[in-house]
């Protein structure tokens, strides 16, 4: 059973890491998450059945532990979620839009709340209304109505920030 | 920007970073024989421990009021202290109690399935983990309030059994007595009411701000679907 743990963590590890990088502010934070999505993972492997896709079952955990896990990002080093290392201004190759976009990206999450977080996260990872809603064990409804206010609550931002 | 550029980002930053941080069974083994640093890893380990402390607890409690000490220590005790009926009713009851709550706790902690808590969906897991902390926290102060009385009680009586049997001097009076049981009470009081508190904010340090969040964060969820 264990190696079939391993097999199907290894190659959907991806999950792990998206949820860590919308959840926590810094790398070390990031790496105590993700230890924890594989031990909460793990322990909870004997519950997954077939009859939904592991993924599926695999978001639902690692969002659980999260949420549980979560702890607020304050605006200061909500900044410093994704940026990269100092470039240096004789980099002609470094681009500054893109660069800027990941902040503004990080910052506008880093806004939200814990369930939000979830929400968009899965949204950005274009997942359906339908999985959304399997995934956090919501109706589709309350996703529809969550998105529309995260969508304001993210464009007010934006806004406010160009 | 607009949400489908967020998006676009969001796709670009997920596959560079993502190359960066490959993990191989190896690692994930590793990484699995540690102890994890989470609340539900935190929750599981100090719930098992409070299982084995109060049970241990328990044990010492009703072993102490059932063992002949005046047969076992007979150098020591000279004139058996005779204990009131009300007290042995009393005393029979407390452990009844007590045996009844941690019966109790061990059916809730098996019933709540703490391993796979995570594996709920996301209200399910936010309600069971409340659960589980309100009612580590009950058996908590529960545990705290039985030992405090025991001490108190144990304490004031042996110091006025004390007393009464060998007096220091004939010429305390009844009164001063009185004076001085009180005074101790109060000191063992204070005493009480420290530990309480040191108890209570070392709680509320590990575990009350995370009971916060995850009641605001199942309050947001009912708002919604409400």
């Amino acid at each position: 059973m264990k190696e079939e743990f391993l097999r199907n963590i290894t190659a959907n590890q991806g999950i792990i890491h998206k949820v860590t990088k919308i959840y926590c502010e810094n790398a070390d934070d990031r790496k105590d998450l993700f230890q924890e999505i594989l031990i909460q993972l793990w322990k909870s492997y004997s519950t997954f059945r077939e009859q939904s896709k592991f993924s599926t079952w695999m978001y639902r955990v690692a969002i659980n532990t999260a949420i549980t896990a979560y702890k607020k990002v304050n605006r200061k080093t909500a900044n410093m979620l994704f940026v990269k290392e100092i470039p240096s201004i004789a980099d002609d190759e470094y681009d500054f839009e893109h660069e800027e976009n990941l902040n503004l990206l990080h910052t506008a999450i880093g806004q939200l709340t814990g369930i939000e977080k979830s929400i968009i996260l899965l949204y950005l990872e274009d997942k359906a209304y339908e999985e959304i809603a399997e995934i956090n064990g919501i109706t589709q409804n309350y996703v529809r109505v969550k998105m529309n206010r995260i969508k304001k609550k993210l464009e007010s931002f934006i806004k406010g920030k160009v | 920007m607009e949400l489908n550029e967020l998006k676009k980002v969001w796709g670009e930053v997920s596959r560079e970073k993502h190359q960066n941080h490959v993990v191989n069974a190896d690692e994930i083994r590793q990484l699995l024989q540690h102890r994890g640093s989470g609340i539900l890893s935190k929750l599981e380990r100090n719930v098992r421990t409070g299982f084995w402390l109060l049970g241990i607890f328990l044990l010492i409690t009703i072993a102490d009021q059932y063992l002949p000490y005046d047969q076992l220590f007979t150098s020591y005790i000279q004139d058996k202290i005779p204990t009131p009926l009300i007290i042995k009713i009393t005393g029979i009851i407390v452990n009844c109690i007590m045996m009844l709550t941690f019966i109790l706790f061990v059916y809730r902690y098996n019933k709540l399935n703490i391993k796979i808590l995570a594996a709920y969906n996301m209200r399910m897991a936010l309600q069971r983990i409340l659960m589980l902390l309100d009612t580590f926290k009950r058996e908590f102060y529960l545990a705290l309030i039985v030992f405090s009385c025991a001490t108190c009680a144990g304490f004031v009586m042996g110091v006025w059994q004390g007393i009464k049997i060998m007096p220091v001097s004939g010429t305390l009076s009844e009164l001063k007595l009185i004076g001085g049981e009180i005074f101790i009470v109060l000191v063992m009081t204070a005493i009480i009411a420290l530990i309480f508190y040191i108890f209570h904010k070392g709680f509320n340090a590990l575990y009350g701000k995370y009971r916060q969040q995850l009641i605001r964060t199942l309050n947001e969820l009912d708002e919604t679907e409400e």
